[in-house]
Protein backbone atom coordinates (compact mmCIF):
# COMPACT_ATOMS: atom_id res chain seq x y z
CA UNK A 1 0.00 0.00 0.00
CA UNK A 2 2.90 2.47 0.97
CA UNK A 3 4.59 1.46 -1.99
CA UNK A 4 1.00 2.24 -4.50
CA UNK A 5 1.07 5.73 -2.20
CA UNK A 6 4.55 6.53 -3.34
CA UNK A 7 3.99 6.02 -6.77
CA UNK A 8 0.67 8.12 -7.16
CA UNK A 9 2.74 10.80 -5.05
CA UNK A 10 5.59 10.27 -8.05
CA UNK A 11 3.39 10.44 -10.59
CA UNK A 12 1.36 13.53 -9.40
CA UNK A 13 4.89 15.59 -9.13
CA UNK A 14 5.83 14.34 -12.51
CA UNK A 15 2.57 15.29 -13.78
CA UNK A 16 3.10 18.78 -12.18
CA UNK A 17 6.32 19.37 -13.59
CA UNK A 18 5.62 18.07 -16.99
CA UNK A 19 2.85 20.44 -16.87
CA UNK A 20 5.16 23.29 -15.73
CA UNK A 21 7.22 22.15 -18.98
CA UNK A 22 4.51 22.55 -21.46
CA UNK A 23 3.77 26.35 -20.33
CA UNK A 24 7.54 26.97 -20.73
CA UNK A 25 7.40 25.35 -23.85
CA UNK A 26 3.96 27.43 -24.83
CA UNK A 27 6.07 30.37 -24.31
CA UNK A 28 9.31 29.09 -26.11
CA UNK A 29 7.27 28.48 -29.62
CA UNK A 30 5.54 31.99 -29.35
CA UNK A 31 5.25 33.19 -32.63
CA UNK A 32 7.44 36.51 -33.07
CA UNK A 33 9.05 38.81 -35.37
CA UNK A 34 11.10 36.49 -36.24
CA UNK A 35 9.53 33.90 -37.05
CA UNK A 36 7.40 36.02 -39.20
CA UNK A 37 7.83 34.79 -43.14
CA UNK A 38 6.59 36.85 -46.12
CA UNK A 39 3.70 35.68 -47.87
CA UNK A 40 4.98 34.20 -51.83
CA UNK A 41 7.91 32.79 -49.75
CA UNK A 42 5.99 29.85 -48.88
CA UNK A 43 3.24 27.21 -49.88
CA UNK A 44 0.34 29.33 -48.79
CA UNK A 45 -1.69 26.19 -46.95
CA UNK A 46 1.29 24.28 -45.70
CA UNK A 47 3.03 24.02 -42.64
CA UNK A 48 5.82 21.69 -41.55
CA UNK A 49 5.44 20.35 -38.02
CA UNK A 50 8.02 18.64 -36.01
CA UNK A 51 6.50 16.62 -33.59
CA UNK A 52 7.96 15.43 -30.36
CA UNK A 53 9.52 12.12 -31.09
CA UNK A 54 7.27 10.07 -28.29
CA UNK A 55 4.52 10.57 -31.02
CA UNK A 56 4.45 7.89 -33.98
CA UNK A 57 3.66 8.48 -37.60
CA UNK A 58 -0.18 7.46 -36.30
CA UNK A 59 -0.52 9.89 -32.77
CA UNK A 60 0.72 11.95 -35.39
CA UNK A 61 -1.58 11.71 -37.96
CA UNK A 62 -4.28 11.74 -35.55
CA UNK A 63 -3.93 15.14 -33.95
CA UNK A 64 -2.82 16.91 -37.05
CA UNK A 65 -6.97 15.45 -38.30
CA UNK A 66 -8.20 16.51 -35.13
CA UNK A 67 -7.84 19.94 -35.94
CA UNK A 68 -9.15 19.93 -39.01
CA UNK A 69 -6.00 19.04 -40.97
CA UNK A 70 -4.35 16.83 -43.16
CA UNK A 71 -0.72 14.56 -43.20
CA UNK A 72 0.41 15.13 -46.59
CA UNK A 73 3.96 13.52 -46.01
CA UNK A 74 6.00 12.45 -43.14
CA UNK A 75 9.46 14.02 -43.96
CA UNK A 76 12.21 11.72 -43.98
CA UNK A 77 13.34 13.33 -41.06
CA UNK A 78 12.25 12.52 -37.55
CA UNK A 79 9.33 13.78 -36.48
CA UNK A 80 8.94 16.09 -39.10
CA UNK A 81 5.32 15.94 -41.04
CA UNK A 82 3.73 17.94 -43.86
CA UNK A 83 0.79 19.33 -42.89
CA UNK A 84 -2.27 21.38 -45.51
CA UNK A 85 -4.32 23.60 -43.43
CA UNK A 86 -6.26 25.29 -45.69
CA UNK A 87 -9.20 27.54 -45.72
CA UNK A 88 -10.12 30.15 -43.71
CA UNK A 89 -7.00 29.34 -41.31
CA UNK A 90 -4.05 31.67 -42.14
CA UNK A 91 -0.50 30.73 -42.08
CA UNK A 92 -0.35 32.92 -38.52
CA UNK A 93 -3.36 31.06 -36.80
CA UNK A 94 -1.97 27.86 -38.33
CA UNK A 95 1.56 28.49 -36.92
CA UNK A 96 0.48 29.73 -33.55
CA UNK A 97 -1.89 26.65 -33.60
CA UNK A 98 1.29 24.52 -33.56
CA UNK A 99 3.15 26.55 -31.57
CA UNK A 100 1.16 26.47 -28.87
CA UNK A 101 0.65 22.54 -28.66
CA UNK A 102 2.69 20.84 -26.47
CA UNK A 103 3.43 17.82 -28.89
CA UNK A 104 4.91 20.27 -30.99
CA UNK A 105 8.96 20.78 -30.63
CA UNK A 106 8.95 22.94 -34.08
CA UNK A 107 6.34 24.50 -36.91
CA UNK A 108 7.08 26.36 -39.71
CA UNK A 109 6.22 27.70 -43.20
CA UNK A 110 6.93 25.50 -45.60
CA UNK A 111 9.24 27.59 -47.86
CA UNK A 112 9.54 28.15 -51.46
CA UNK A 113 13.17 27.55 -52.77
CA UNK A 114 13.94 28.76 -56.33
CA UNK A 115 16.79 27.85 -58.85
CA UNK A 116 20.39 29.19 -57.37
CA UNK A 117 21.86 32.44 -58.89
CA UNK A 118 24.70 31.72 -60.84
CA UNK A 119 27.46 34.09 -60.40
CA UNK A 120 27.72 37.00 -62.34
CA UNK A 121 31.13 36.42 -63.89
CA UNK A 122 31.39 36.96 -67.57
CA UNK A 123 32.18 33.78 -69.12
CA UNK A 124 30.75 31.64 -66.32
CA UNK A 125 28.03 30.09 -68.97
CA UNK A 126 31.42 28.44 -70.41
CA UNK A 127 32.53 26.86 -67.27
CA UNK A 128 30.70 23.68 -68.04
CA UNK A 129 32.17 21.36 -65.17
CA UNK A 130 30.34 24.06 -62.44
CA UNK A 131 26.98 24.23 -64.84
CA UNK A 132 26.62 21.84 -67.37
CA UNK A 133 23.63 22.52 -69.83
CA UNK A 134 24.73 21.08 -73.00
CA UNK A 135 26.48 24.17 -73.75
CA UNK A 136 28.95 24.00 -76.79
CA UNK A 137 32.43 25.42 -75.25
CA UNK A 138 33.92 27.91 -78.40
CA UNK A 139 37.87 27.39 -77.51
CA UNK A 140 37.07 23.25 -77.17
CA UNK A 141 40.43 21.71 -78.31
CA UNK A 142 38.71 18.44 -76.98
CA UNK A 143 36.31 16.79 -79.01
CA UNK A 144 33.30 16.47 -78.05
CA UNK A 145 32.99 20.20 -77.13
CA UNK A 146 29.48 19.70 -75.63
CA UNK A 147 27.67 16.96 -73.58
CA UNK A 148 24.93 16.29 -70.92
CA UNK A 149 23.01 18.79 -69.14
CA UNK A 150 23.62 17.65 -65.03
CA UNK A 151 26.76 15.91 -66.02
CA UNK A 152 28.69 18.38 -63.77
CA UNK A 153 30.03 18.79 -60.34
CA UNK A 154 26.87 20.18 -58.74
CA UNK A 155 28.36 23.11 -57.02
CA UNK A 156 25.80 25.37 -57.37
CA UNK A 157 23.30 24.38 -54.92
CA UNK A 158 26.72 23.88 -52.20
CA UNK A 159 27.08 27.93 -53.11
CA UNK A 160 23.72 28.41 -51.19
CA UNK A 161 26.00 26.92 -48.34
CA UNK A 162 29.30 27.80 -48.35
CA UNK A 163 31.09 30.38 -50.98
CA UNK A 164 34.63 31.57 -49.07
CA UNK A 165 37.09 29.03 -48.29
CA UNK A 166 39.75 31.81 -47.43
CA UNK A 167 40.24 29.98 -43.86
CA UNK A 168 41.79 27.18 -45.30
CA UNK A 169 45.13 27.75 -47.24
CA UNK A 170 45.45 25.64 -50.28
CA UNK A 171 48.90 25.08 -51.78
CA UNK A 172 49.49 24.94 -55.57
CA UNK A 173 52.56 23.07 -55.86
CA UNK A 174 52.96 23.66 -59.87
CA UNK A 175 54.77 26.01 -62.48
CA UNK A 176 53.65 29.30 -60.15
CA UNK A 177 50.96 31.12 -60.19
CA UNK A 178 50.17 34.72 -61.86
CA UNK A 179 49.20 36.21 -59.07
CA UNK A 180 48.36 39.70 -60.66
CA UNK A 181 45.84 38.31 -62.62
CA UNK A 182 42.30 39.88 -61.56
CA UNK A 183 40.46 37.13 -60.43
CA UNK A 184 43.07 35.74 -58.39
CA UNK A 185 44.45 38.74 -57.43
CA UNK A 186 42.13 39.35 -54.25
CA UNK A 187 42.50 35.56 -53.67
CA UNK A 188 46.13 34.75 -52.96
CA UNK A 189 47.19 33.79 -49.38
CA UNK A 190 48.65 36.09 -47.30
CA UNK A 191 52.26 35.34 -46.05
CA UNK A 192 53.22 38.06 -44.24
CA UNK A 193 56.26 40.14 -45.40
CA UNK A 194 58.50 37.76 -45.79
CA UNK A 195 56.18 36.24 -48.62
CA UNK A 196 54.68 39.39 -50.47
CA UNK A 197 54.52 37.26 -53.62
CA UNK A 198 52.16 35.07 -51.96
CA UNK A 199 54.61 32.14 -51.91
CA UNK A 200 57.75 31.20 -52.83
CA UNK A 201 59.90 29.21 -55.88
CA UNK A 202 62.10 26.38 -55.67
CA UNK A 203 63.03 26.81 -58.72
CA UNK A 204 64.96 30.42 -59.10
CA UNK A 205 65.24 29.70 -55.64
CA UNK A 206 63.38 33.09 -54.66
CA UNK A 207 60.39 33.89 -52.78
CA UNK A 208 58.69 35.13 -56.56
CA UNK A 209 56.29 32.21 -57.49
CA UNK A 210 55.09 34.13 -60.67
CA UNK A 211 54.24 31.51 -63.41
CA UNK A 212 55.76 31.86 -66.88
CA UNK A 213 54.06 28.57 -68.09
CA UNK A 214 50.22 29.51 -67.44
CA UNK A 215 49.91 26.01 -66.02
CA UNK A 216 49.78 26.57 -62.58
CA UNK A 217 47.68 29.68 -62.63
CA UNK A 218 44.93 27.83 -64.68
CA UNK A 219 44.96 24.85 -61.58
CA UNK A 220 44.35 28.18 -59.39
CA UNK A 221 41.44 29.41 -60.94
CA UNK A 222 39.52 26.09 -60.79
CA UNK A 223 40.14 26.05 -57.45
CA UNK A 224 39.88 29.74 -55.90
CA UNK A 225 39.21 32.56 -58.76
CA UNK A 226 37.05 35.38 -57.30
CA UNK A 227 33.46 34.37 -57.86
CA UNK A 228 30.86 36.76 -58.29
CA UNK A 229 32.82 39.84 -59.10
CA UNK A 230 31.33 40.41 -62.30
CA UNK A 231 34.68 39.18 -64.52
CA UNK A 232 36.33 36.15 -65.85
CA UNK A 233 35.60 32.68 -64.38
CA UNK A 234 34.74 31.72 -60.96
CA UNK A 235 36.81 28.92 -58.86
CA UNK A 236 35.47 26.16 -56.78
CA UNK A 237 35.49 28.64 -54.15
CA UNK A 238 34.38 32.29 -54.60
CA UNK A 239 37.21 33.70 -52.21
CA UNK A 240 40.18 31.84 -51.48
CA UNK A 241 43.43 31.74 -49.71
CA UNK A 242 45.82 30.15 -52.54
CA UNK A 243 49.55 29.45 -51.61
CA UNK A 244 51.71 29.62 -54.59
CA UNK A 245 54.81 26.90 -54.73
CA UNK A 246 56.89 26.87 -57.87
CA UNK A 247 58.25 23.66 -58.25
CA UNK A 248 58.11 22.94 -62.13
CA UNK A 249 59.90 25.52 -64.60
CA UNK A 250 58.66 27.53 -67.50
CA UNK A 251 58.37 24.08 -69.32
CA UNK A 252 56.66 22.13 -66.72
CA UNK A 253 59.04 20.30 -65.47
CA UNK A 254 60.55 19.77 -62.10
CA UNK A 255 62.82 17.31 -59.69
CA UNK A 256 62.30 15.21 -56.82
CA UNK A 257 64.31 17.61 -54.62
CA UNK A 258 62.02 20.98 -56.03
CA UNK A 259 58.37 19.22 -55.00
CA UNK A 260 59.73 17.31 -52.21
CA UNK A 261 60.58 21.18 -50.77
CA UNK A 262 57.25 22.91 -52.63
CA UNK A 263 55.12 20.51 -50.24
CA UNK A 264 57.37 21.11 -46.69
CA UNK A 265 57.23 24.32 -47.63
CA UNK A 266 53.44 24.47 -47.80
CA UNK A 267 53.03 21.98 -44.72
CA UNK A 268 55.19 24.05 -42.86
CA UNK A 269 53.34 27.32 -43.86
CA UNK A 270 50.00 25.86 -42.46
CA UNK A 271 48.71 24.76 -45.54
CA UNK A 272 45.91 22.16 -45.23
CA UNK A 273 45.07 21.28 -48.70
CA UNK A 274 47.76 20.34 -51.64
CA UNK A 275 47.30 20.16 -55.63
CA UNK A 276 49.93 18.65 -57.22
CA UNK A 277 48.78 18.30 -60.94
CA UNK A 278 51.89 16.55 -61.89
CA UNK A 279 52.98 13.20 -62.71
CA UNK A 280 55.88 11.04 -63.18
CA UNK A 281 56.20 7.10 -64.47
CA UNK A 282 58.26 4.94 -63.30
CA UNK A 283 60.17 4.01 -59.95
CA UNK A 284 58.90 4.11 -56.31
CA UNK A 285 60.42 7.92 -55.72
CA UNK A 286 61.13 7.04 -51.53
CA UNK A 287 61.74 11.20 -51.20
CA UNK A 288 58.92 12.13 -52.60
CA UNK A 289 56.30 9.40 -50.61
CA UNK A 290 58.28 10.30 -47.40
CA UNK A 291 56.99 14.50 -48.22
CA UNK A 292 53.86 12.77 -48.51
CA UNK A 293 54.46 11.09 -45.07
CA UNK A 294 54.82 14.37 -43.36
CA UNK A 295 52.18 16.03 -44.62
CA UNK A 296 49.51 13.20 -43.28
CA UNK A 297 51.48 14.09 -40.00
CA UNK A 298 50.22 17.12 -39.97
CA UNK A 299 47.07 16.87 -41.19
CA UNK A 300 47.20 17.86 -45.04
CA UNK A 301 44.76 16.46 -47.64
CA UNK A 302 46.68 15.99 -51.15
CA UNK A 303 45.07 15.81 -54.14
CA UNK A 304 46.82 14.88 -57.14
CA UNK A 305 46.40 13.82 -61.06
CA UNK A 306 46.37 10.42 -62.44
CA UNK A 307 47.65 11.47 -65.49
CA UNK A 308 47.03 11.86 -69.35
CA UNK A 309 48.64 8.63 -70.85
CA UNK A 310 45.38 6.55 -71.04
CA UNK A 311 47.09 4.23 -68.60
CA UNK A 312 45.75 1.83 -66.06
CA UNK A 313 48.09 3.05 -63.68
CA UNK A 314 47.76 -0.57 -62.04
CA UNK A 315 48.68 -2.64 -64.33
CA UNK A 316 50.20 -0.57 -67.01
CA UNK A 317 53.11 1.15 -65.05
CA UNK A 318 53.10 2.96 -62.12
CA UNK A 319 52.41 6.47 -62.14
CA UNK A 320 53.37 8.95 -59.29
CA UNK A 321 52.55 10.59 -57.06
CA UNK A 322 49.19 8.97 -57.93
CA UNK A 323 50.08 5.94 -56.88
CA UNK A 324 51.25 6.90 -53.40
CA UNK A 325 49.18 4.53 -50.86
CA UNK A 326 49.02 7.61 -48.59
CA UNK A 327 46.03 8.05 -46.82
CA UNK A 328 46.08 11.84 -47.03
CA UNK A 329 46.16 11.69 -50.94
CA UNK A 330 43.44 11.78 -53.37
CA UNK A 331 44.15 10.67 -57.24
CA UNK A 332 41.58 12.11 -59.61
CA UNK A 333 40.97 10.87 -62.95
CA UNK A 334 39.06 13.27 -65.75
CA UNK A 335 35.95 12.72 -67.38
CA UNK A 336 34.42 14.42 -70.40
CA UNK A 337 31.23 16.72 -71.01
CA UNK A 338 28.98 13.40 -71.18
CA UNK A 339 30.98 12.25 -67.86
CA UNK A 340 32.62 9.43 -70.08
CA UNK A 341 36.42 8.97 -68.84
CA UNK A 342 38.29 11.30 -71.04
CA UNK A 343 40.35 9.53 -73.75
CA UNK A 344 43.75 10.59 -72.10
CA UNK A 345 42.96 9.80 -69.10
CA UNK A 346 44.70 7.18 -66.51
CA UNK A 347 42.74 5.01 -64.24
CA UNK A 348 43.23 2.50 -61.90
CA UNK A 349 40.85 0.57 -59.57
CA UNK A 350 43.02 0.59 -57.00
CA UNK A 351 45.04 3.48 -57.44
CA UNK A 352 42.86 6.40 -58.71
CA UNK A 353 40.09 7.35 -56.37
CA UNK A 354 37.68 9.40 -57.92
CA UNK A 355 37.04 11.19 -61.90
CA UNK A 356 36.12 15.32 -62.31
CA UNK A 357 35.62 16.83 -65.35
CA UNK A 358 39.04 17.63 -66.96
CA UNK A 359 38.37 18.66 -70.71
CA UNK A 360 37.86 22.04 -72.24
CA UNK A 361 38.03 23.93 -69.37
CA UNK A 362 38.26 27.20 -69.04
CA UNK A 363 40.31 29.51 -66.03
CA UNK A 364 42.94 31.98 -65.81
CA UNK A 365 46.59 32.17 -67.52
CA UNK A 366 49.87 33.38 -67.22
CA UNK A 367 50.77 36.80 -68.88
CA UNK A 368 51.63 40.46 -68.24
CA UNK A 369 47.29 40.89 -69.65
CA UNK A 370 45.29 40.50 -66.32
CA UNK A 371 42.26 39.60 -68.11
CA UNK A 372 43.85 36.71 -69.71
CA UNK A 373 42.31 33.52 -69.81
CA UNK A 374 42.40 29.76 -71.29
CA UNK A 375 40.85 26.79 -71.94
CA UNK A 376 43.10 23.38 -71.63
CA UNK A 377 42.51 19.93 -70.92
CA UNK A 378 43.51 17.29 -68.87
CA UNK A 379 43.74 15.49 -65.49
CA UNK A 380 45.57 18.44 -63.70
CA UNK A 381 42.41 20.62 -64.04
CA UNK A 382 39.91 17.41 -62.73
CA UNK A 383 42.64 17.37 -59.43
CA UNK A 384 41.92 20.94 -59.38
CA UNK A 385 38.25 20.62 -58.88
CA UNK A 386 38.58 18.18 -55.81
CA UNK A 387 41.53 20.12 -53.84
CA UNK A 388 38.81 23.45 -54.13
CA UNK A 389 36.07 20.91 -52.89
CA UNK A 390 38.65 19.67 -50.30
CA UNK A 391 39.03 23.48 -49.21
CA UNK A 392 35.12 23.71 -49.11
CA UNK A 393 34.96 20.83 -46.91
CA UNK A 394 37.47 22.11 -44.43
CA UNK A 395 36.28 26.21 -44.30
CA UNK A 396 32.74 24.41 -44.19
CA UNK A 397 33.91 22.04 -41.41
CA UNK A 398 36.90 23.33 -39.43
CA UNK A 399 37.01 20.74 -37.27
CA UNK A 400 37.71 18.31 -40.00
CA UNK A 401 40.51 15.80 -40.47
CA UNK A 402 42.02 14.79 -43.82
CA UNK A 403 40.63 11.31 -43.41
CA UNK A 404 37.09 13.41 -43.20
CA UNK A 405 37.82 15.25 -46.24
CA UNK A 406 38.97 12.14 -47.99
CA UNK A 407 35.93 10.49 -47.06
CA UNK A 408 33.05 12.94 -47.98
CA UNK A 409 34.87 13.27 -51.46
CA UNK A 410 35.14 9.53 -52.27
CA UNK A 411 32.04 8.56 -50.54
CA UNK A 412 30.09 11.46 -51.04
CA UNK A 413 30.35 11.17 -55.01
CA UNK A 414 28.27 10.63 -57.57
CA UNK A 415 28.12 7.02 -59.28
CA UNK A 416 29.56 7.22 -63.42
CA UNK A 417 29.11 4.05 -65.17
CA UNK A 418 32.38 5.29 -66.92
CA UNK A 419 34.41 4.92 -63.63
CA UNK A 420 33.45 2.24 -62.32
CA UNK A 421 36.02 -0.37 -62.47
CA UNK A 422 38.60 2.19 -63.31
CA UNK A 423 38.61 4.00 -60.07
CA UNK A 424 38.07 2.88 -56.45
CA UNK A 425 34.93 4.82 -56.00
CA UNK A 426 33.33 4.50 -59.10
CA UNK A 427 32.07 8.11 -58.46
CA UNK A 428 32.10 11.48 -59.87
CA UNK A 429 32.97 14.32 -57.83
CA UNK A 430 29.49 15.95 -56.48
CA UNK A 431 30.29 18.70 -54.70
CA UNK A 432 26.70 19.33 -52.99
CA UNK A 433 26.53 15.39 -51.98
CA UNK A 434 30.11 15.54 -50.15
CA UNK A 435 28.69 18.75 -48.32
CA UNK A 436 26.04 16.58 -47.17
CA UNK A 437 27.64 13.54 -46.83
CA UNK A 438 28.21 12.49 -42.73
CA UNK A 439 30.70 10.23 -41.20
CA UNK A 440 28.82 7.31 -38.99
CA UNK A 441 29.27 8.00 -35.54
CA UNK A 442 32.15 5.85 -34.07
CA UNK A 443 33.15 4.89 -30.08
CA UNK A 444 29.89 3.42 -29.01
CA UNK A 445 29.84 2.51 -25.31
CA UNK A 446 27.39 1.66 -23.10
CA UNK A 447 27.38 1.65 -19.49
CA UNK A 448 24.86 -0.78 -17.05
CA UNK A 449 24.53 0.84 -13.91
CA UNK B 1 9.17 -9.17 -1.99
CA UNK B 2 12.24 -7.96 -1.53
CA UNK B 3 12.82 -8.17 -5.17
CA UNK B 4 9.91 -5.88 -5.65
CA UNK B 5 11.04 -3.74 -3.46
CA UNK B 6 14.25 -3.66 -5.04
CA UNK B 7 12.26 -3.31 -8.37
CA UNK B 8 10.21 0.10 -6.45
CA UNK B 9 13.50 1.71 -5.53
CA UNK B 10 15.10 1.34 -9.01
CA UNK B 11 12.40 2.89 -11.13
CA UNK B 12 12.07 5.55 -8.38
CA UNK B 13 15.73 6.28 -9.40
CA UNK B 14 14.96 6.27 -12.92
CA UNK B 15 12.28 8.61 -12.45
CA UNK B 16 14.06 10.61 -10.70
CA UNK B 17 17.31 10.45 -12.70
CA UNK B 18 15.05 11.56 -16.17
CA UNK B 19 12.92 13.73 -14.55
CA UNK B 20 11.70 16.02 -17.81
CA UNK B 21 11.14 12.93 -19.44
CA UNK B 22 7.66 12.30 -21.16
CA UNK B 23 5.02 10.93 -19.81
CA UNK B 24 5.26 7.80 -21.65
CA UNK B 25 8.25 6.85 -20.11
CA UNK B 26 6.60 7.37 -16.44
CA UNK B 27 3.79 4.98 -17.35
CA UNK B 28 6.72 2.48 -18.77
CA UNK B 29 8.12 3.06 -15.24
CA UNK B 30 4.94 2.47 -13.59
CA UNK B 31 4.18 -0.85 -15.58
CA UNK B 32 7.82 -2.19 -14.58
CA UNK B 33 7.03 -1.75 -10.48
CA UNK B 34 4.10 -3.77 -10.78
CA UNK B 35 1.78 -1.09 -10.80
CA UNK B 36 -1.53 -2.03 -9.77
CA UNK B 37 -0.76 -5.96 -10.15
CA UNK B 38 -1.11 -8.79 -7.55
CA UNK B 39 1.87 -8.41 -5.19
CA UNK B 40 2.92 -12.33 -5.62
CA UNK B 41 2.39 -13.03 -8.74
CA UNK B 42 4.74 -10.11 -10.53
CA UNK B 43 7.82 -11.10 -12.11
CA UNK B 44 10.88 -9.88 -11.23
CA UNK B 45 11.50 -6.38 -11.47
CA UNK B 46 14.75 -5.71 -13.57
CA UNK B 47 14.65 -2.59 -15.13
CA UNK B 48 18.73 -1.09 -15.43
CA UNK B 49 19.67 2.67 -16.26
CA UNK B 50 22.39 1.95 -18.91
CA UNK B 51 24.36 5.38 -19.87
CA UNK B 52 25.45 5.50 -24.56
CA UNK B 53 28.23 7.84 -25.05
CA UNK B 54 30.30 7.68 -28.59
CA UNK B 55 32.40 10.31 -30.27
CA UNK B 56 31.70 13.21 -31.23
CA UNK B 57 30.67 13.79 -35.14
CA UNK B 58 32.71 16.83 -36.25
CA UNK B 59 30.87 17.65 -39.19
CA UNK B 60 29.24 21.05 -38.53
CA UNK B 61 25.96 20.01 -39.36
CA UNK B 62 25.57 17.81 -36.83
CA UNK B 63 26.80 20.06 -34.07
CA UNK B 64 24.37 23.04 -35.24
CA UNK B 65 20.57 23.36 -35.19
CA UNK B 66 18.35 20.63 -37.08
CA UNK B 67 21.46 18.39 -36.17
CA UNK B 68 22.14 15.62 -33.52
CA UNK B 69 22.16 12.14 -33.61
CA UNK B 70 19.86 8.84 -33.37
CA UNK B 71 20.15 6.13 -31.03
CA UNK B 72 18.65 2.63 -32.55
CA UNK B 73 18.06 0.14 -29.55
CA UNK B 74 16.77 -3.33 -30.77
CA UNK B 75 13.21 -3.54 -29.85
CA UNK B 76 12.85 -0.29 -28.59
CA UNK B 77 11.73 3.40 -29.59
CA UNK B 78 14.22 5.26 -31.54
CA UNK B 79 16.11 7.41 -28.87
CA UNK B 80 16.72 11.70 -30.90
CA UNK B 81 19.14 13.43 -29.03
CA UNK B 82 19.49 16.59 -30.88
CA UNK B 83 21.32 19.73 -30.76
CA UNK B 84 20.17 22.06 -28.34
CA UNK B 85 23.30 24.87 -27.56
CA UNK B 86 27.03 25.31 -27.17
CA UNK B 87 29.32 24.09 -29.84
CA UNK B 88 28.19 20.37 -30.28
CA UNK B 89 25.50 17.99 -30.15
CA UNK B 90 25.30 15.70 -27.08
CA UNK B 91 26.69 12.47 -26.97
CA UNK B 92 25.42 10.50 -24.45
CA UNK B 93 22.34 9.52 -23.43
CA UNK B 94 20.78 7.70 -21.01
CA UNK B 95 18.10 4.66 -21.05
CA UNK B 96 16.40 2.19 -18.95
CA UNK B 97 16.07 -1.46 -20.38
CA UNK B 98 14.82 -3.96 -18.94
CA UNK B 99 17.45 -7.97 -19.16
CA UNK B 100 18.49 -8.57 -21.80
CA UNK B 101 20.63 -8.95 -24.91
CA UNK B 102 20.12 -5.50 -27.46
CA UNK B 103 21.72 -4.37 -30.48
CA UNK B 104 22.62 -0.74 -30.24
CA UNK B 105 23.73 1.68 -33.33
CA UNK B 106 23.94 5.39 -33.62
CA UNK B 107 24.14 7.41 -36.55
CA UNK B 108 24.30 10.97 -36.91
CA UNK B 109 22.01 13.46 -38.61
CA UNK B 110 21.63 17.60 -40.02
CA UNK B 111 19.97 19.55 -41.78
CA UNK B 112 21.59 19.95 -45.18
CA UNK B 113 20.84 17.52 -47.60
CA UNK B 114 22.46 15.91 -50.97
CA UNK B 115 19.96 17.94 -52.87
CA UNK B 116 21.20 20.93 -51.37
CA UNK B 117 17.57 21.36 -49.44
CA UNK B 118 17.05 21.33 -45.64
CA UNK B 119 14.83 18.21 -45.74
CA UNK B 120 18.17 16.46 -43.54
CA UNK B 121 20.92 13.96 -44.08
CA UNK B 122 21.43 10.81 -42.16
CA UNK B 123 24.59 8.63 -41.80
CA UNK B 124 25.27 4.80 -41.60
CA UNK B 125 24.95 3.43 -38.35
CA UNK B 126 28.12 2.98 -36.40
CA UNK B 127 29.06 -0.34 -35.91
CA UNK B 128 26.63 -2.28 -33.74
CA UNK B 129 27.35 -2.37 -29.99
CA UNK B 130 25.74 -6.07 -28.18
CA UNK B 131 24.51 -5.17 -25.03
CA UNK B 132 23.82 -7.30 -22.34
CA UNK B 133 21.09 -6.13 -19.46
CA UNK B 134 21.71 -8.35 -16.36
Amino acid sequence: MKALLRLLATAALAGAVLSLLNQVAAVSFAPTAETAAVPGSYVADEVLVKFKPVFAAQSRTAIVAARGHAVLANLNRPGWVRVRFGAPQTMAQALAAYWNDPDVEYAQPNYIYRATAAPNDTQYGQLWAFKNIGQNIGTASYIPASGTPGADINVEKAWDHITDCSSVVVAVVDTGVNYTQEDLAGNMWNGGPGFPHHGTDFVDSDNDPMDPNGHGTHVAGIIGAAGNNAKGITGVCWKASIMAVRVLNAAGIGTSASIIQGVDFAVSHGAKVINMSLIRGGDFDQAFSSAITNAQANDVAVVVAAGNEANDNDAGGTRYPCNFTHPNLTCIAAFDQNYALASFSNWGATSVDVGAPGTNILSTWAGTNASIYNTITGTSMASAEVAGLAAMLRAYNPQFTFADVVNAVTKGGRAAASLAGKTVSGNAIDVMSSLAFINPPTGLTAAVQ
Amino acid sequence: MLKKRNGYVLCMAMIDARFIAAAVFLAAGLAACGGGGAESSSPPVTTHSVALAWEPNRESGVNRAGGGYQVSISGQPTIIVPYTAGPAAPTTTMVSLNTGSYTVAVRAFAALDPQGGDTGSLSAPSQPLTLNVP
